[in-house]
């Protein structure tokens, strides 16, 4: 009986502690993801800016035209900038209990409020569109 | 036996009210579900993105707008 009190108490140790580690990993992945999101701000902002890259209805960043597309430093940042929204996403649609759409969504609502008239979206039919021309 | 008839009608009433009220209970708590998720993805996705209103980079999105466009004298 002793015996399987000890085994009862190391299992429970353990299984705290494997808690305890994925939650602090998933902390740090969020704030790794925001590190890097904040690095990359400035480049994102300004290719905003200049027309280059626009953002989708699904919270994602794109090329807005095919010379921004083949260019290979627009297309190397879009990747990273992508790979962790997607990351982001998932752990907010997980601490949310929601799916990652709906975080996207929300982002990207959340991304047409803060947007300057000049910037572009890309429209549910797949159109790119500049915010001043999407206002009613 | 004459009381039987009451009792039966009551019972009826009371049955048919006990449903209406559920009928009601499943219409409005999805609502409420969706606006509360919806609120918590909004803030946790403006708590992650808080750098944007710092003004780093200066640029885009958060780009400075100019105030002061009246004519110097």
């Amino acid at each position: 009986m002793k015996k399987l009190n000890i085994k009862t108490i190391v299992l429970y140790f353990v299984l705290t502690m494997c808690s305890l580690i994925t939650i602090s990993s998933a902390q740090d992945t969020k704030d790794d993801i925001k590190l890097r999101m904040k690095d990359r701000f400035a480049q994102i902002s300004e290719l905003k800016q200049s027309g280059k890259i626009g953002e989708t209805p699904s919270g994602f960043a794109e090329a807005v035209s095919k010379e921004s597309a083949q260019d290979e430093k627009i297309s190397t940042l879009l990747t990273a900038e992508n790979n962790d929204r997607k990351l982001l996403y998932a752990l907010i649609a997980t601490e949310s209990q929601t799916s990652v759409q709906e975080v996207g969504m929300g982002n990207a609502k959340r991304y047409f409020q803060k947007a300057s008239a000049s910037d572009y979206f890309k429209t549910q039919a797949g159109e790119w569109k500049q915010k001043k021309d999407m206002m009613p | 036996m004459k009381c039987i008839i009451p009792i039966i009608a009551v019972g009826i009433v009371l049955a048919l009210t006990g449903c209406w009220t559920i009928t009601v209970k499943h219409q409005v708590e999805p609502i409420y579900i969706t606006m509360n998720v919806n609120v918590k993805v909004e803030k946790q996705l403006n708590d992650f993105f808080d750098f944007e209103d710092q003004g780093q980079g200066g640029s885009g999105s958060t780009k400075s707008i100019p105030h002061d466009k009246t004519p110097k004298q």
